[in-house]
This record gives C-alpha cells, sequence and structure tokens, in this order.
C-alpha cells in the first residue's frame, strides 16, 4: 500500500496516463459493453441538448425563411386582389351601363331627355328622337340599371316614353329566384305593385323582379325592381307585393330603345345582369 | 463528498462549452479550412492554471467527449489529451510559465499535437495534405484566440485601459 502511495506522489504524471491508457485499452476490448454505453451517455448529456438546438435553430431559420416568402406572396396576392378590385369595378361599371339580359338581339338607340311630364310624380319623358332614328310605338326604353318604359308617342323627330310610374303602364314580370310570374303596375295609392302573384308563392323580400318577356312587348331578364314588401291576406287570392323600382325615374340620365333587328349577325347582344342593384345598395 | 462534487463543477461546465462548441460554434467559426480547436485550448488552459492530476483527467474526459463515437480516437484522444496537461503542467512547474508568450507556445504546441493526433486517425492517404490545410492554419487560428484569451485574463486588455485610451 506505501508503495502505491508513493508512486501516486512521486510519480503522479506517469501513474495517472498509464490508468488513462488502461482506461482506453480496456475500453476498446470491451467495445459493446463499456464503451458504446459511456458513448451514448457522454452523447446524451453533453451533445444531445446541442444537437436539439441546432436543429431548431434550422428549423426556425427555415421558418423564418418560409415566413418571408409567405409575406412576398401575401403581397403579390394583395396587389392581384387590388387589381381584381378594379377590375370589378370597372366591370360593373360597364354592366350597369349595357348589362340586361336579352333574349332576342337588340341594339341600342340613345335617347336624350328633354321634358318631363308630372302627375304628382314623373309618369312620361319627352325624348328627341323619332321614326326618322328607328323608334318605333311599344319599344322598351332601358336606362343603366333597368326597365325604365316603352315608347308611347311618336312623331318624326320625337317620342314620348311611358315611365313605369304610369298607371296604364303594364309590364309582364317574374320573380328572378322563385320564377313566380305577374303584372307590375304602378298604383298611385301603393307606389310599383307585383299583381297576380299566387297567396302560396314562394316570392320574398328581396327578390329581382325581371320582365318575362310574355307579350311580346319587353324581351325577357330586363331588370324591373326590387320586392319591397309582401303581404298575404287569408282572405285574398293574391299576395299583395310591393315594389322598389331599380331605377330612379326621378333622376335619370342616360336612355336607351331597345331597337330589335331582324338580322343577328350585326346584332350587340349584352350579358345577363342577375345581379343589377338598386342605387345604394352594397 | 459534497465538496469534491462542487469542484467538478467548473470543468463539467467546461465540457459542456466544449460540446456545445462543437455542435453550435465550430462551423460558423471557422474560417476557411482553419476551425477554432477548442479542446486542446481548454486543456492546456486548465493544465496551466490547475493541479496536474485535475488537469490530465479533465483532459481524457474532454478527448472522450469530443471524440464519442470512435473507440480508437476516443483513447487515443484521451492518451494525448494527458500528455498535453502533463507537458503544459510540466512546463509551468519547471520553467516558471508565466510569460504570455510562453503560455501561448504552451497552447500553440498542445493544439498542434491534438491536431497531429486528430489527422492521424483519418486513416486517408492524404494525412500530410490534410496536416498541411487544415490542421496547422487550425493551430493558428486556435493560437490566435488564445493569445487574445489570455490578454484579457491576465489583465494586458480590459475595460479600464480600453477605456483610457479613449
Amino acid at each position: 500500500m506505501k508503495f502505491f502511495e508513493t508512486l501516486f506522489e512521486r510519480k503522479a504524471s506517469i501513474t495517472h496516463l498509464a490508468l488513462i491508457a488502461l482506461v482506453g485499452v480496456i475500453m476498446l476490448a470491451g467495445k459493446d459493453y463499456i464503451y458504446n454505453p459511456l458513448s451514448e451517455g457522454a452523447n446524451f448529456i453533453f451533445k444531445k441538448p446541442f444537437f436539439e438546438l441546432k436543429v431548431s435553430l434550422a428549423s426556425l431559420y427555415k421558418v423564418s425563411e418560409r415566413n418571408a416568402e409567405l409575406e412576398e406572396a401575401l403581397l403579390r396576392a394583395m396587389v392581384q386582389v387590388n387589381d381584381l378590385k378594379r377590375q370589378k369595378s370597372e366591370n360593373e361599371r360597364l354592366r350597369a351601363q349595357l348589362g340586361y339580359a336579352t333574349t332576342s338581339d337588340f341594339r341600342l338607340i340613345p335617347l336624350e331627355a328633354y321634358s318631363v311630364t308630372y302627375r304628382g310624380i314623373p309618369i312620361a319623358i319627352k325624348v328627341n328622337k323619332g321614326t326618322a332614328q328607328g323608334l318605333l310605338i311599344g319599344q322598351p326604353v332601358i336606362s343603366g340599371k333597368g326597365l325604365v318604359g316603352r315608347i308611347d308617342e311618336l312623331s318624326a323627330r320625337f317620342a314620348t316614353v311611358q315611365l313605369l310610374s304610369d298607371p296604364g303602364c303594364r309590364v309582364a314580370a317574374r320573380d328572378s329566384e322563385s320564377r313566380e310570374q305577374g303584372i307590375v303596375r304602378f298604383v298611385p295609392s301603393r307606389g310599383l305593385i307585383l299583381d297576380n302573384v299566387p297567396i302560396d308563392g314562394q316570392i320574398k323580400t328581396g327578390d329581382l323582379i325581371i320582365s318575362s318577356g310574355l307579350g311580346g312587348v319587353f324581351p325577357e331578364g330586363l331588370p324591373v325592381g326590387i320586392v319591397e314588401a309582401v303581404t298575404r291576406d287569408d282572405n285574398a287570392i293574391f299576395a299583395g307585393v310591393s315594389l322598389k323600382p331599380v331605377v330612379n325615374l326621378n333622376a335619370i340620365d342616360e336612355l336607351y330603345a331597345l331597337a330589335q333587328i331582324s338580322d343577328s349577325s350585326n346584332a350587340y347582344t349584352f350579358p345577363l345582369a342577375p345581379e343589377t342593384k338598386l342605387e345604394g345598395e352594397e | 463528498m459534497n465538496f469534491s462534487l462542487m469542484r467538478l463543477i467548473p470543468y463539467i461546465v467546461y465540457l459542456f462549452l466544449i460540446s456545445m462548441f462543437q455542435v453550435l460554434l465550430a462551423e460558423p467559426l471557422s474560417i476557411g479550412s482553419a476551425h477554432i480547436a477548442l479542446a486542446p485550448l481548454i486543456i492546456s488552459l486548465v493544465a496551466i492554471y490547475k493541479p496536474q492530476v485535475v488537469a490530465i483527467w479533465f483532459g481524457a474526459a474532454a478527448a472522450f467527449v469530443v471524440n464519442t463515437g470512435s473507440p480508437e480516437a476516443a483513447a487515443a484522444g484521451m492518451i494525448v489529451a494527458a500528455l498535453i496537461a502533463i507537458g503544459a503542467n510540466y512546463f509551468k512547474s519547471r520553467l516558471n510559465l508565466d510569460s504570455l508568450p510562453a503560455k501561448v507556445a504552451v497552447v500553440c504546441s498542445g493544439s498542434l499535437l491534438f491536431e497531429m493526433a486528430r489527422v492521424t486517425f483519418l486513416s486517408t492517404s492524404e494525412v500530410f495534405h490534410i496536416f498541411a490545410v487544415e490542421s496547422l492554419p487550425s493551430t493558428l487560428y486556435t493560437t490566435a484566440v488564445a493569445y487574445m484569451f489570455l490578454l484579457f485574463k491576465d489583465r494586458y486588455i480590459s475595460y479600464d485601459r480600453v477605456r483610457e485610451v479613449f
């Protein structure tokens, strides 16, 4: 025992070096039973936390890169959205000018109003075109948003447009949603109404009423009004349907007569505008 | 017993530092093929500032941690690290190792010896080439880092001195 103590004191470095060499030899000899468990333990304690940290940092960096890519994509998408909004607005504006459904081919004859006949409300408008420009009695007259009326009186250079608000004006119409049909007419005490709608019909507030094309005066699909109220009296046969005209008859700017043409190759066919809305409506 | 364990804590922290550097920082801090050999640097510093036996066993443990996965490299690394510790301690006690250049020379020698052992265990035919293009620059890089560290450690550079300059 004394020998080993002396050895450790005087030849400490050599002894410890020898011990380390011995440990090395034992590790090599018992690789599976000694070295591998020790190595795994050392890895688990000293290296694994840092490897995991490294992986986390790498994934964080990737997330950061991905985030930058997505931000760029979002920016591009926002630019596209803005462009699409602009196109939508332009599209809506053009459709408001031209967008009426027609089953036949028509050409537009622009009209300019120069006088309005009132009976409490505007009931007729005199316009600056007549037979010389191809107008005919009964031709539908529209504005940018929907049906305004029809040509009622004609001369060579002038015409009178009977407005929807004239109690004598009748339009065969139907609900664009439920397809139920009726007659649109103006009643001074009730305003614009859709008459002859069965009481058990599916018509409801907010539905768009369009011309049905029946009767041959107005082509099918012209927006006429929006259902404002539906009343159903138990003792009545028909429902009471109040409409709000899609065209503000007190503020008409652009008017067009729809002239049917026989030669469809020169026809201007304009698209259906089912989403035509009232002024100020979202 | 508790007292002994408390004395071990700094060395365990050194081992964690070596592992962290090896896993996380060695690659980002390398310049070309030159990297900082932190294990021989810390072993040399421990040998300079701590008792010999402590330095020998710490060196063995550090070499084992650095070379996990290769039993031959681990065994050889343990012996080389122990030799570095013995050598550094020998110079410290026999040659009165107090000057900064002498300490830097010890770190440089230890680093070079450790790199030589590492390259020898690569078992390729281009040992000398690797030694020339990788080990020597790494040794110089490690020596430079050790020099900077010792400048601060031995207070050749301090915050107050830097402040005095400006």
